[in-house]
């Protein structure tokens, strides 16, 4: 599960320890003017929200609602119903003045909670959502397509026709076709969690058993923090796409990438000995839909580029000195 | 592979032309049955010994969900590859089947899961056999001198009929054509 993102509390350090106290999600970091609540909030990767004090020195809770995007909730000591009117037109998520109810610092961090948990179960619908159409789309789709399959093959039980053969490839087309989409579905699914993930193992697993390619790796792969479903997804696309353009007999090479100054390795590549690609096609081919083989979909190592791009790495594409192509992902984070 | 020309395979599908393709890929190594429905399936299993059901996931009517329920629930001995368009998911873990196919599935496919399910049940049965002989190995060489039992012509007999069981699973582990399956079951023996 996704961990609970931290909060930041704007105002004294005593009032916000109470509250850090009883808050269940999340941590709570402190800040003592609203000034340095912002640079803390711009120096964040994600934060559940922002707890300020209505006046805290220099900035008060309005302007801060109007410079930050996050769920802001106004906990003022020095409260009044018209400053909750306004608070709560202007934005804030909640009012609360905790001087005036029982356990006031705890009902402030009841309501960091309630943010936390909005924005889990924000983000659990859509990816419920995304499943729901992806597997919509999977049965809908690759019904009819078995459907079609199963007629070509007892048509062609019966006859002798090149139509035949032309309509069998299409077929096997859109399978691969709706195989990207449910990839680039599946892309879209918001929770990451990265873990460390043996590389030499993660590609032992993606390449595909009973082929007759050669992989060659180097002994000494590194661990790399990745999701591991999505780096076997991007390694599949990589190799399935060695053996489609470079033909089952091509030999794939995976080796690691260090820093030039210090020799520590900082990535990977995977080479192969095929036709490889036209220097001046290299920038494209992690476009959607750029494909250089009529059997192509295009899309293969446009999710490759996405799943490097999330896990926060470099992809880029050059010739092998086998001649054919060498991808190299740099700036993994290797553990 | 090992001639299985007496294995009988139950197809069940919704779509009969789905259905006749896997018979015509099927038929020409296997006695074939098709049932366009799964609770037309489960007549036929209660009437007549299969060795493995090719079994569609949503069909109208009884799911194949339901039809695998019924299958663990009646003990049956078979083994059972679900074929559909329903991506696996980690409900799999709980189903009880043996094989896990995803639509649309070519003809190379479909016989090498057949294939394959039916060569993890001979290795199976003959582990649970070696297992048994083993047993009563054991038993003898602990109440027995090796003395006493070299001279026993039916000690001699259950020694060899281990020996020929062991190079049996090693040779229906080398069947399969997934080294990491092949390894594993190599070590399990």
């Amino acid at each position: 599960m996704e961990p609970d993102h931290p909060s930041i509390y704007i105002g004294s350090t005593t009032v916000g320890s109470d509250i850090a106290a009883s808050v269940e999600c999340g941590d709570l970091s402190f800040a003592d003017t609203t000034a340095e609540g912002i640079d803390a909030i711009n120096a964040a990767g994600s934060l559940c929200c922002v707890v300020t004090d209505h006046d805290p020195p220099a900035i008060d809770c309005f302007e801060l609602l109007e410079a930050v995007e996050l769920p802001v909730i106004v906990a003022t000591t020095n409260g009044s119903s018209e400053l909750a009117t306004r608070a709560l037109r202007a934005g804030a998520e909640t009012y609360i003045d905790p001087s005036t109810i029982p356990q006031g610092r705890t009902a402030v961090a009841a309501a960091i909670d309630h943010c936390c948990a909005a924005q889990s179960k924000g983000s659990g619908a859509v990816d419920d959502r995304i499943e729901e159409f992806s597997s919509l789309v999977s049965h809908e789709l690759r019904s009819p397509i078995q459907k079609a399959t199963s007629g070509i093959a007892l048509a062609k039980a019966q006859c002798d026709s090149e139509y035949l053969d032309e309509v069998e490839s299409t077929l096997t087309r859109m399978d691969s076709l709706i195989g990207n989409l449910l990839d680039m579905l599946d892309e879209t699914d918001s929770a990451i969690n990265l873990e460390p993930v043996d590389l030499a193992a993660a590609i032992d697993d993606a390449w595909p058993a009973g082929s007759n390619a050669t992989l060659s790796v180097e002994t000494d792969l590194p661990t790399v923090e990745a999701e591991p479903s999505r780096l076997y997804q991007l390694l599949e696309n990589v190799f399935r796409n060695c053996l489609d353009h470079g033909g089952q007999n091509v030999t794939v090479t995976v080796g690691t990438l260090t820093s030039a100054d210090t020799d520590v390795p900082t990535g990977f590549y995977i080479a192969d000995d095929g036709p490889g690609i036209d220097t001046d096609d290299q920038p494209q081919v992690f476009e959607y839909g750029y494909t250089t083989s009529s059997e192509g979909t295009g899309l293969g190592l446009a999710i490759v580029n996405e799943i490097a791009d999330t896990f926060g790495w470099e992809i880029t594409i050059t010739d092998s000195e086998a001649g054919g192509t060498r991808l190299e992902i740099d700036q993994c984070n290797i553990i | 592979m090992a001639d299985n020309s007496d294995k009988t395979i139950l197809i069940v599908d919704d779509e009969e032309m789905v259905a006749e393709s896997y018979e015509l890929y099927l038929q020409d190594d296997y006695n074939t049955i098709v049932e366009l429905s799964g609770g037309g399936a489960l007549m036929e299993l209660d009437q007549r010994e299969v060795d493995l059901v090719l079994l569609d996931r949503r069909m109208p009517g009884m799911s194949g969900d339901v039809v695998v329920e019924h299958i663990e629930k009646w003990e049956m001995d078979f083994q059972v590859v679900m074929v559909t368009a329903v991506d696996p998911d980690i409900d799999i873990v709980d189903m009880p089947v043996d094989g896990y196919l995803t639509k649309p599935v070519s003809e190379d496919e479909l016989v090498d899961a057949v294939e394959r399910a039916l060569a993890i049940k001979q290795y199976e049965d003959l582990i649970a056999e070696y297992n048994q002989l083993a047993e009563k190995y054991e038993i003898l060489t602990a109440e027995f001198s090796s003395r006493e039992l070299s001279s026993r012509d039916r000690f001699a007999e259950l020694e060899s009929q281990m020996d020929e069981m062991e190079a049996e699973i090693a040779e229906t582990v080398e069947q399969f054509s997934d080294s990491k399956l092949s390894d594993a079951f190599s070590r399990l023996h």
